[in-house]
């Protein structure tokens, strides 16, 4: 299995939500593939189905059209040798549990054993080790988010896929937790989808972003993005990176400026 | 040490600020009814002084002690049956819609219902004893529990939930660990308008049988005009109301400490 060509590959992904309005086409046709340990944003414009798509590939959501492939099965089989971890916008921590019972849950429920030493691990990897015994009210925006985050590596995912997970944090708090990221993408090489709409923030982190248009989302472009790794914290002043973000940018606008 | 000084300042604070208004306000109120009375002289038939209903709790306390504890029996355990009862509907009905769909109708009639009209009919049912008091603390805390539990089971993150999804989660793991936790603060508030209901419950169930319970001292002391003994146990039924809903409030404050809504 883990000799197919592709960790993740989404094969004409098409989706439909039935609403009391008549139907509602979120993406339409979507194709991408991902290989292992690679790290690719998803970038598109409020409302465009990233979420959906994103959903479809966890297989939280079964698509109406096309299939996605986990190791070259199933999603929905993939789901059942639970090798996906999600972080989304939400830190979704449960209030009546500390740090360390909520990194630790969803790995019992998934049937793994011994998970207080893992979770021990995890938490220590994003520096929140003396903070193990606090309840997420007790907590900042961006601690409880990287308890989001090691409650989803305590799983010892394949598979890493994230909703925006920056997204309702401060501008300061963000930016340390990009590069937090790049470090533990850089030292685990663990496969990633991120959907952002920072288009800062996809070109510091991926290895290649998939631009998608507006309702119904499907892609417009997708772009390498062959900024030299380690990224460090200077790397955002360099010519390169301004040009890949003018270069979104431009994907972006060109889908807007179509459909008017 | 300067941290010992402030937090007994503090201490010293929240009595000043929380428990001396409302005392004070109390013994107003109890020192002008007194005036009241003596000026116009009335009748100990028509209304009693606060002296003469504190002097006829003191002189006979164990009466009122044996009554108060009946009511508080009956009030204690129809609110357990009702609230128990509710709990265990309302997991049905956040299980299966259906199950909502066909229930909660009958729901809304018991609450529609008013609860004066049915109890002679449980006294013809259930006899004289503490069973149709029980019962009709059931029916009348019954309601504000079911209500509350259905919404907190239901109101759960939809993202938590899907994160539960992620993992395969069994149904049962999803009640236990995400929907009944997040159902608590919503019961806590429901025991705020079902305890002082159960006290409401027990002292119909009283009027309608049994020579129990300050309910029928109430019944009793009102067709003898004897002002005093009436007055006392109504005062004895707002205490213990007072009573029972800070015991709730404690235990709130322990178990929820990780509320907002508390």
């Amino acid at each position: 299995m883990s000799e197919s060509l592709f960790h993740i590959s989404v094969n004409e992904l098409s989706h439909l939500f039935k609403t009391d309005h008549g139907n509602l086409n979120a993406i339409v046709n979507i194709n991408i593939n991902v290989a292992h340990g690679e790290f690719i944003s998803v970038i598109g414009p409020s409302g465009c189905g990233k979420t959906t798509l994103l959903k479809c590939i966890s297989g939280l959501i079964n698509p109406t059209n096309g299939y996605v492939l986990i190791d070259g099965s199933e999603v929905r089989e993939s789901i059942q040798e639970k090798s996906i971890g999600i972080v989304f916008q939400d830190p979704c921590l449960l209030p009546w549990k500390t740090v360390i019972q909520n990194v630790e849950l969803l790995a019992t429920l998934n049937g793994q054993n011994n998970t207080s030493s893992l979770a021990v691990a995890t938490l220590d990897s994003v520096g929140l080790t003396e903070f193990k015994d606090y309840y997420p009210f007790q907590l900042s925006g961006g601690m409880k988010q990287r308890v989001s985050l090691a409650r989803a590596l305590c799983l010892q995912p394949s598979v890493l896929l994230m909703d925006e997970p920056l997204g309702s944090l401060d501008e300061l708090t963000r930016s340390n937790l990009r590069h937090e990221l790049t470090n533990l993408w850089e030292s685990t090489r663990k496969t990633i989808v991120l959907v952002t709409h920072s288009i800062y923030e996809a070109v510091l982190l991926s290895d290649r972003i998939v631009v998608m248009s507006k309702r119904p989302g499907s892609i417009v472009g997708e772009l390498d993005i062959e900024l030299e790794r380690p990224r460090k914290g200077t790397i955002e002043e360099s010519k390169e990176f301004q040009i890949y973000v003018r270069m979104i940018k431009e994907l972006l606008t060109l889908d807007s400026s179509d459909e008017i | 040490m300067r941290y010992r000084e402030t937090k007994l300042g503090q201490k010293s604070l929240i009595v000043f600020y929380y428990l001396l208004p409302p005392i004070t306000a109390l013994l107003v109120v109890l020192v002008i009814w007194e005036i009241c009375i003596r000026i116009w002289n009335t009748p100990i038939y028509i209304a009693p002084s606060p002296t003469a209903v504190f002097n006829r709790i003191f002189t006979d306390p164990i009466f009122f002690l044996s009554h108060g504890s009946v009511t508080l029996g009956e009030a204690m355990s129809g609110f357990i049956l009702g609230a128990t009862t509710a709990f265990l509907a309302a997991l049905l009905m956040a299980h299966a819609r259906f199950l909502e769909r066909l229930l909660l109708p009958i729901a809304i009639l018991i609450k529609v219902t008013p609860i004066v009209a049915v109890a002679p009919m449980f006294v013809i049912w259930f006899g004289f004893g503490m069973l149709p008091k029980v019962l009709i603390v059931g029916l009348i805390t019954f309601f504000p529990v079911l209500i509350n539990a259905i919404a907190g089971l239901k109101s759960v993150n939809s993202d938590t939930l899907d994160l539960f999804h992620s993992v395969n989660a069994s149904n049962k793991e999803i009640f236990l660990k995400l929907r009944i936790p997040n159902a608590l603060p919503y019961l806590f508030a429901a025991f705020r308008i079902s305890i002082p209901l159960s006290v409401i419950g027990a002292v119909v169930g009283e009027w309608f049988s049994g020579d129990k319970g300050l309910g029928s001292v109430i019944m009793i002391a009102h067709s003898n005009l004897d002002m005093p003994t009436l007055f006392a146990a109504i005062i004895i039924l707002g205490l213990t109301g007072i009573i029972l809903t800070f015991i709730s409030s404690y235990f709130e404050s322990k178990l929820l400490f990780w509320s907002d809504t508390g």
